[in-house]
């Protein structure tokens, strides 16, 4: 419940133990390695260490290679797989298992070589339907299209614009010359198609007349024949071409039975190039070695064991005060709170000297969830589908971190739901008064009737939060050493909001008064003259003011997003019970009501969060810390136990 | 005048109430399309990501919802669904009518920002596809804006 204190590692050992030791310790997980590479300019490193070499790009091309067949297969012969289906398993020897992995490798070239051939004939099949294309105008003309005339005459086949009156273009020519004859073979939005034939002696006064009406010649590279047999041909080349690429396609489905290991080998790859890009990161001479890193304080004997069959020399110390910045940060959780790493997460983790927000966010964000959805339907909702998916797909990282945060904010919002008496919003009583009776369901707060209540419980429970916020940065200054800090800037704000309770309960103004005057002497501690002191002390309460105030209003969104969610729903339970009829109802109904949760599910989730990020890691906390990464084995397809 | 008297009541709970409907949709309408222009643009790159790109899309969408439950809520509490709407009071009819007034500007006006968003979030969900979901959040801090709008029509109407 806290963060893992950390120790830092540094090692030299024998090359040639490198590589075997990697594998142990990625196998262990529980090593972060640094990058050295500053060493490289030190002037004390320089003289004796290098770069070091790895089979990082060997491996990249490997992995590239492999999940270029899979996307490959995934094209042309996808499997379905089932909904909400789990990552296969496999263990370490499986994994680091040569043999499939050359067969992988195999595998992937042919498949690859494939997926070549299948491209051709994509491309072969654009050509010929391309060619088809130029052709099928002339499908009417029954010469053949390489004719160019007889002994005395000339034929040329040609287009013109479709603007083009063919008129006009027939009398300018028979004026040119009177041995000449147009025909028309076709048109299309663009183009007329023409047949020019003339007789050889006025070949060039005719072309001249055609040509100023945009006659061109049309080429047929290669046709030899009539349109009609050409066209043919072309079909009878195109249905085979796609004969050729079906059955092509068809014989990849014969690898699907490769595709459980092609990804167990993509994984494979992927964690080898882990390693070896870690090895990149270390300094070394031709038989040595450095490396540095990070490791936990509870796996340090683990590791010590690991190491002590090796060679080598090893130092594992706690970080000193200067390298605070740099210690890499891992939350210990427990079940209840690692699900609260997805909202620490996206804000950013801690930094190495703070505290563990996890479990300071766990009860409120698990209640303004509840209170901003309060529902009992879609708190069950939200329950049943995080149990199922994490039953079924064994989620990993942030799902996993999802799934948990289903469950418990899916049981708050049922409990919330239950105080508003509200079970897909008013459902119970619509389809009661719809069979002519009335049932109502009990509920300790009506939220759409008395949206006060809800709101003045909103800013009170803000202000609650804002005060545990204040509360940690106190017990961070007192762990830290600095009573006095703690005592005027946070003590004195205490006082204030007991004042502001004690007056507004009528009890006595005193203590605010003398909590005002407290803290204008304790936030103008730092400016030099008296009034210096008392413009900055009253500048701080300008400010404090101002910011509680906001800060507290802003806890209103806790009642606009439960009563948003609650008037949607009854809308379109309203809606549905109109209509008189119970199938249009249920179809209305759950349309409706999906969309309701849908929306906000999503909006409530923003609020909860900002409400931690804004208001109450606001008052205490230092992020910027930086996730402790070892060297571990990371999978996409496969789970390795 | 005293068609006026007798009628006009319910025109003005119609106009209003009509609006609020019309403008929050016309809103959204301009929203989902400019969120939709950009899903067009990553989409011709990358299908796969449709699921994605349509929830990015139908997030301005929410404006219309709400216009529209407040236009029925109106309709339904001016007593047009039952007919004891007939004969309403021209006063009774200018407080349905302003009450619609916060959600008819919110929503409209909010829909199309949302939508702007939602196009930077395509960009996003093009370039970092693990970091998408961020630009969910970013829609949904303007979509609040829109949920105080149908909140404060919904106390008003609840109150006449």
């Amino acid at each position: 419940m806290s963060i893992v204190k950390m120790k830092r590692l540094r090692l030299f050992a024998l090359a040639s133990d490198r590589d075997d030791l990697f594998v142990k310790l990625q196998n262990f997980g529980c090593v972060e390695i640094s990058d050295q590479s500053d060493k490289l300019t030190d002037e004390q490193w320089s003289a004796f260490v290098r770069p070091q070499n790895s089979d990082f790009g060997e491996n990249k091309a490997k992995g590239d290679k492999i999940e270029a067949a899979i996307e490959t297969l995934n094209k042309f012969a996808p499997v379905k797989s089932g909904f909400l289906s789990a990552r296969p398993s496999y263990n370490r020897l499986e994994l680091y298992d040569d043999g499939a992995l050359n067969k992988a490798l195999a595998v992937s070239d042919e498949i690859i070589e494939r997926n070549g051939q299948i491209n051709a004939a994509f491309a072969k099949i654009n050509r010929a339907t391309a060619t088809r294309a130029t052709i099928a105008p002339w499908a009417n003309v029954d010469i053949p299209l390489d004719t160019t005339g007889t002994a005395n005459s000339i034929v040329r086949f040609g287009v013109s614009p479709s603007t083009v009156n063919l008129e006009a273009m027939k009398a300018e020519l028979a004026a040119a010359a009177d041995a000449a004859q147009l025909f028309e073979a076709g048109r299309d939005a663009e183009q007329i198609y023409l047949i020019l034939i003339c007789h050889k002696a006025q070949e060039e006064d005719a072309m001249q007349a055609v040509k100023s009406f945009g006659f061109g010649a049309a080429a047929f590279k290669g046709v030899n024949g009539t349109a009609a047999e050409n066209l043919a041909a072309i079909d009878a080349e195109i249905a085979q071409l796609n004969a050729e690429k079906d059955s092509l396609i068809a014989e990849l489905a014969v690898y699907n039975e490769y595709r459980d290991t092609l990804k167990l080998c993509s994984d494979r790859v992927l964690s080898d190039m882990r390693r070896e890009e870690c090895k990149e990161r270390m300094v070394g001479t031709d038989k040595t070695f450095y490396l540095e890193g990070w490791t936990t304080v509870n796996d340090a004997a683990a590791l010590e064991d690991i190491l002590k069959d090796y060679t080598c020399w090893w130092e594992i110390e706690d970080p000193t005060e200067e390298e605070a910045e740099e210690v890499p940060v891992k939350l210990k959780s427990n079940k209840l709170t690692s699900p609260f790493n997805m909202v620490t997460e996206m804000y950013s983790l801690p930094f190495y000297g703070g505290v563990d927000p996890n479990p300071l966010i766990m009860p409120f964000f698990t209640v303004f969830f509840g209170i901003m959805f309060a529902d009992m339907g879609y708190g069950l909702l939200l329950l049943i589908l995080g149990i199922i998916m994490s039953k079924k797909m064994r989620p990993r990282g942030m799902m996993k971190y999802m799934c948990g945060l289903m469950k418990i904010c899916g049981i708050s919002t049922f409990v919330f739901g239950a105080l508003t008496g509200s079970f897909f919003g008013d459902v119970i009583t619509v389809l009661s008064e719809m069979f002519g009776g009335y049932v109502e369901l009990p509920k300790a707060i009506d939220a759409l009737g008395d949206p006060m209540t809800v709101l003045i419980g909103s800013l009170a429970l803000g202000v609650l939060h804002l005060l545990v916020g204040l509360g940690v940065q106190g017990y961070m200054l007192i762990r830290d050493g600095q009573v006095k800090e703690a005592l005027f800037d946070v003590g004195t704000t205490y006082l204030m909001f007991i004042g502001v309770a004690l007056g507004a309960l009528g009890v006595t103004w005193i203590v605010l008064i003398v909590a005002v005057v407290l803290f204008i002497i304790s936030q103008g501690r730092s400016s030099k003259s008296i009034v210096g002191k008392i413009g900055s002390g009253l500048w701080a309460l300008y400010n404090f003011i101002t910011g509680y105030f906001g800060d507290i209003l802003s806890y209103c969104r806790l009642m606009a997003l439960m009563l948003a969610s609650a008037v949607i729903a009854s809308v379109f339970n309203t809606l549905g019970a109109m209509t008189g009829n119970i199938v249009v109802f249920i179809v209305i109904f759950v349309i409706g009501h999906l969309l309701n949760i849908a929306l906000n599910v999503i909006g409530t989730f923003v609020h909860t969060s900002r409400l931690q990020y804004l208001e109450f890691f606001g008052k205490f906390y230092r992020d910027g810390g930086k996730p402790f990464q070892p060297l571990t084995i990371k999978t996409n397809y496969v789970d390795i136990i | 005048m005293s068609f006026f008297s007798d009628f006009g009541g319910l025109a003005i709970g119609f106009l209003g109430s009509g609006i609020c409907a019309g403008v929050c949709c016309a809103g959204s309408a301009k929203g989902t399309g400019i969120a939709g222009e950009a899903g067009t643009g990553l989409l011709s790159e990358d299908p796969s990501q449709f699921a994605k790109v349509m929830i990015l899309q139908v997030l301005p969408g929410t404006q219309g919802l709400y216009g529209f439950v407040v236009w029925f809520l109106a309709i339904l509490w001016m007593g047009v669904l039952d007919g004891s709407a007939v004969g309403m009071d021209v006063a009774t009819g200018l407080q349905f009518a302003c009450a619609c007034i916060p959600m008819a500007i919110g929503g409209g006006i909010s829909a199309p920002a949302q939508g702007r968003v939602a196009a930077g979030s395509v960009n996003l969900l093009a370039k970092r596809p693990n970091d998408w979901f961020k630009g969910v959040m970013l829609c949904a801090i303007v979509e609040f804006y829109a949920i105080l709008s149908l909140l404060a029509s919904f106390i008003m109407l609840s109150r006449i």
